[in-house]
């Protein structure tokens, strides 16, 4: 009894000793039944009490012993055995191994980075042109160009590398490049040390789940036809970054910026003496940012890390609709797995710790060759590293096929890689997929929102603005991947996410709050990062006078001065386009001044002032407001401010300047300018404006239109 | 890693790390929970600023030297020399912060702002003194650095060592507790509530500011549609985060209340031009009085410089702000109780 469950090959555990191989663990999983654990407990149920129960147990081992079965493997002795499964393996896959381990961190790495450099530094200018993530992610460039007809070529470069690294080594952006992929091995290493939590030995678990992500990608590609954009909640790289704007970033800055304050705190003053000598502590500080729906985002996040507990890398193995992608092609990729079947001696490390679950026997007592699915792999070379008698070997050659088809070599000669088990997901499930899809979309575009959207442009509720340069309301749904870039960038805080103000195909896509941020007036971050066109690139020039958000509206019941006399002019103190007027207005519930002559006229404004009874109220004059919600985050009144900014009147008719073929083509470029005729109407703008506004000093002073930098330390 | 627990006592080798994972999990716990009292603004130091004092008892209350357009940078040193030297008010060593009007996208002819010439030799005066650091703060409500640069102010700070600085952020500034420094009774008795209170507005002040030696305000005169004048005192509403809540709880009273917490040692008006109409901000009618105001007490000066805003006639007991800081004791609102010194800059002193 106790031989065999030495024997027993055991499920999580490499035998490496935590060296190279990569695995997760060491040690027996829990909630595993050992054949050692049966006998204890046969020993203890030997008691009259339960006697069924011990039989039933008895059984199970009798069963277990004919499924796994001795094959080629008997003629070893039992020390022989041991040796075998705690070989090292293949040292020069260990390099490979360890190889492909920096190249993930590496990656990561270069993911943070473009994440935190991904910040308003200057007009016109930003820390990075867009994330370099978001374009290697050509699902996304795929379902831009298809759902809102957007090509854009500067994706095209990075997402053709990744296709051409795909057709020639499979799913390695999977196993090497994804920064989600590499955030779930991290967390794998640091949460399932000791086993996983609710691991499966069913081997058939590892099909089970193995078609929704080709189910998902194919209902999304269907409801693509509509142009609504369903992938984008699944896609890898947008919700790796959504997530590390949403989740990751702002309790990190909030906790940094709690230990900074802490320093101030009255018994030592380190704040204060660091001042003293010469620094400024407030420089180490985090800018802070603030989300709506963080915790949605976060239940997601933290689901999928603990997937991983029931089948490592669950996401990138059940669900991931680019992983679907990328397992399409790589079904005719070049590196492949060759298994020498006459060494192995069905040892089943292969089967039972591949990261992917991509090795299958599917025979019944387990003689045959494991099965090795390439569309499940992904390429991070652990079955090489463990295999004890290395009959696995990851080579890239030329396909069989294409040698005898190409006659070097005679049929039949060239190596053959491993048997694959095909993708089994029949012809019914792949229509009804897209079929669904379809339907989905369908239903979207004949829902009463997407109607008002299609046929006036705007959407129903009058709060939900859009960010400035933003596509049209159904196109923008349907460009817009969720990757929270613009939110990130946004270096007010304006930009969240919205939750079902645009309705439920709206979820998560940016929506300007100006209560919580101004849209600041140089700033054009938003369109510069934007990996989809959805927000489209514009200068502070185009904001001003060919962009219009919304319209500011004053509520006469709250505002101070319609109520309070002269009290509060803010709204037109920080309007930088002039577009808040304070007017004369008669109000005849002010006294009258009786020693003044009926026809008395105002000093300074020459008007007719009913005895003194007038008194200066905001209005706003339309032409010149673009909707920036600079007065609604200003306005003293709270917290519903007497000064608010609406969705009337808003303008997304812009066309964008294309200044570089990389730029790409846009839906409306075929057709003739959406905003022609609109010249003279922007030019009589700007004369208005210049009347209020002096944007160039006199001679003596720096030309203003340099760089917009919000450092606030210009002279240190 | 995968270290076997050997079977005769294996409690004993666990005890220390688990001591360890326990004492650095609760510490970790407890720090967290610990944080949240520093939640957004660590706790100031009390002010360093030096309470402003007179060099003797003969030197005047108010110097006011005209000049002319060409002169404005001497006549500010002119009026500095009269109260006894900027070596009265900046020590050596000083972390100087100057408060000019600066934040707002106008030419200096324009009148919104302070001249680059009084900014300028202000800077020259501080550096001449030994100051040791020279920040200038104003609270820019437009794009702060196009105000900078079209105001002239970047170019008057152009080869010193002072550097601008416009805190939008609120990380940058700390909270302060202005209802201390507010008396419950004014000077005739009568009961005074307070608008800065616990509960109801919390103040909070640039870092520069409380860790400075000296606080020299520099503003312009102007008209303003809701504070009636803006002058000196109005002027410490951009130096503070709070200022929403001023509009709401009335401006008046909460600009006499900061004004008593936060007590410059020296102010110097700008009269060189004044805004008359449609300020702050402007554009509006401006007038060029030509003159700088120094003195010590801000609310005798923005008395003084009433009398510069000639087109709506504005007379100090039309201002509540002057009145209500007058009897809470924080100056003296009647002109003629007071030691004015006018001077006629041409001339030398």
């Amino acid at each position: 009894m106790s031989d065999i469950s030495r024997d027993m090959p055991r499920m999580g555990g490499c035998g490496c000793g935590g060296s190279g191989c990569g695995c997760s663990s060491g040690k027996q999983p829990r909630g595993v039944i050992r054949v050692a654990d049966i006998g204890a407990a046969r020993a203890k149920t030997d008691q009259a009490a339960n006697r069924a129960e011990a039989a039933r147990l008895a059984k199970m081992v009798v069963v277990h012993k004919e499924e796994v079965g001795d094959g080629p493997y008997a003629r070893f002795t039992a020390e022989q055995k041991r040796r075998m499964r705690e070989a090292p393996g293949n040292p020069a896959s260990h390099r490979i191994v360890r190889i492909r381990r920096a190249v993930q961190i590496a990656t990561f790495m270069l993911f943070v980075a473009f994440f935190l450099l991904t910040t308003a530094t200057g007009e016109n200018k930003y820390g990075v042109d867009k994330n370099f993530f978001m374009l290697l992610d050509f699902l996304n460039t795929l379902k831009n160009t298809i759902a809102s007809h957007h090509l854009a070529l500067y994706a095209v470069g990075p997402g053709l590398f990744i296709l051409l690294l795909t057709l020639w080594g499979g799913r390695i952006f999977c196993g090497w490049i994804c920064p989600l992929g590499t955030t779930i091995d991290i967390a794998d290493r640091l949460l399932y040390r000791k086993g996983r939590i609710f691991y499966s030995k069913k081997r058939s678990e590892t099909r089970r789940f193995r078609n929704y992500k080709y189910i998902y990608l194919l209902t999304g590609l269907g409801a693509l036809a509509w142009g609504i954009d369903i992938l984008a909640f699944g896609d890898p790289i947008s919700l790796i970054t959504r997530t590390f704007t949403f989740v990751i970033y702002p309790p990190t800055a909030f906790v940094w910026n709690a230990i900074l304050n802490s320093a101030d705190a009255p018994p030592l003053h380190i704040g204060s003496v660091i001042y003293r000598m010469g620094g400024n502590l407030d420089s180490l500080r985090f800018p802070m940012t603030h989300y709506y729906n963080g915790v949605a985002v976060m239940l997601i996040f933290v689901g999928l890390l603990a997937l991983s507990g029931y089948q490592e890398r669950f996401w990138c193995r059940n669900l991931c609709p680019y992983g679907g992608l990328l397992a399409l092609i790589s079904r005719i990729s070049w590196l492949r797995h060759y298994i020498k079947m006459d060494g192995c001696i069905h040892c089943k490390k292969c089967e039972l710790q591949s990261r992917m679950g991509s090795y299958e026997n599917l025979d019944r007592n387990a003689k045959a060759a494991p099965q090795h699915s390439i569309s499940e792999c992904i390429q991070c070379f652990r079955c090489e590293t463990i295999c004890p008698t290395d009959v696995i070997q990851i080579q890239a050659r030329i396909p069989a096929s294409i040698k005898e088809k190409l006659r070097l070599a005679p049929a039949g000669d060239a190596p053959r890689p491993e048997p694959q088990t095909e993708i089994d997901l029949g012809k019914r499930r792949v229509v009804a997929s897209l079929g669904a899809g379809i339907l989905w979309g369908t239903l979207v575009k004949s829902s009463p929102s997407e109607y008002q959207g299609i046929m006036r442009r705007y959407n129903r509720n009058e709060k939900a603005m859009r960010p400035p340069g933003a596509l049209e309301e159904s196109a923008f749904v349907a460009a817009c991947t969720r990757c929270a870039e613009c939110m990130k960038v946004c270096p007010t805080n304006a930009l969240q996410p919205a939750t079902f103000e645009f309705g439920l195909e709206g979820l998560w896509t940016p929506m300007l709050i100006p209560s919580i941020g101004p849209c600041a007036e140089k700033c054009t971050s938003c369109g510069d990062v934007c990996p989809t066109g959805a927000i489209r690139p514009f200068t502070w020039q185009d904001k001003r006078y060919k962009i219009k958000m919304g319209l500011a509206n004053v509520d006469k019941s709250t505002c101070v001065a319609w109520n309070g006399g002269r009290d509060c002019i803010v709204c037109a103190e920080v309007c930088p386009y002039s577009a808040v007027v304070f007017k004369d207005t008669f109000d005849d519930t002010l006294p009258k001044d009786p020693t003044l002559p009926i026809d008395h006229k105002d000093p300074i404004t020459g008007k007719e002032d009913n005895r003194g009874r007038t008194k200066r109220v905001p209005t706003v004059d339309e032409r010149l407001c673009t909707g920036c919600g600079l007065c609604e985050y200003h306005c003293p009144v709270l917290p519903t401010h007497s000064i608010v900014v609406y969705s009337f009147q808003e303008d997304r008719s812009y066309q964008p300047p294309k200044e570089n073929w990389w730029d790409g083509f846009w839906r409306g470029d075929w057709d003739k300018r959406k905003d022609a005729g609109k010249d003279a109407q922007y030019a009589a703008t700007a004369a208005e404006l210049n009347k209020h506004i002096a944007l160039q000093g006199p001679a003596s002073t720096v030309s203003p239109g340099a760089d917009y930098n919000p450092d606030p330390h210009p002279g240190q | 890693m995968a270290s076997e627990q050997k079977p005769g006592k294996p409690e004993q080798r666990a005890s220390r790390r688990q001591f360890l994972e326990i004492a650095g999990g609760s510490a970790l716990v407890g720090g967290l929970y610990g944080l949240t009292f520093f939640e957004h603004e660590g706790f100031a130091k009390p002010s360093h600023i030096r309470p402003p004092q007179k060099a003797s008892a003969s030197t005047p209350d108010i110097v006011a030297v005209q000049g002319n357009p060409a002169t404005y940078g001497d006549i500010t040193e002119q009026a500095i020399n009269e109260l006894g030297g900027i070596e009265q008010f900046v020590k050596k060593g000083d972390r100087v912060v100057i408060s000019p009007n600066m934040g707002w996208m106008r030419t200096p002819d324009q009148a919104a702002t302070t001249h680059p010439a009084v900014i300028r030799r202000l800077v020259k005066l501080c550096e001449r003194a030994g100051a040791s650091r020279i920040t200038l703060i104003d609270y820019a409500l437009d794009d702060w650095k196009l105000a900078f640069k079209i105001c002239g102010a970047y170019d008057a700070i152009r080869g010193t060592r002072a550097s601008l600085l416009s805190p939008t952020q609120p990380t940058m500034y700390k909270k302060v507790n202005v209802a201390a420094a507010v008396p419950n009774k004014t000077s005739d008795g009568a009961d005074y509530d307070p608008r800065h209170h616990y509960d109801r507005i919390q103040q909070r002040l640039p870092r520069d500011i409380i860790e400075a030696d000296c606080f020299i305000v520099n503003p312009v005169v102007k008209n303003h549609e809701a504070a009636v004048i803006t002058i000196a005192m109005k002027k410490l509403m951009g130096c503070i985060w709070n200022r929403k809540d001023y509009h709401r709880y009335g401006l008046h009273p909460c600009i006499a209340e900061i004004n008593m917490f936060l007590k410059p040692t020296l102010v110097v008006t700008d009269a060189t031009r004044a805004l008359q109409t449609r300020g702050p901000k402007g554009p509006g009618i401006t007038t060029t009085p030509n003159t700088v105001v120094a003195g010590i007490d801000p609310v005798a000066l923005d008395s003084y410089c009433c009398k510069f805003l000639t087109v709506e006639n504005i007379t100090p007991d039309q201002v509540q702000h002057l009145i209500i800081a007058n009897s809470l004791g924080r100056g003296q609102i009647d002109t003629s109780q007071l030691n004015i010194k006018e001077i006629d800059g041409a001339q030398p002193s």
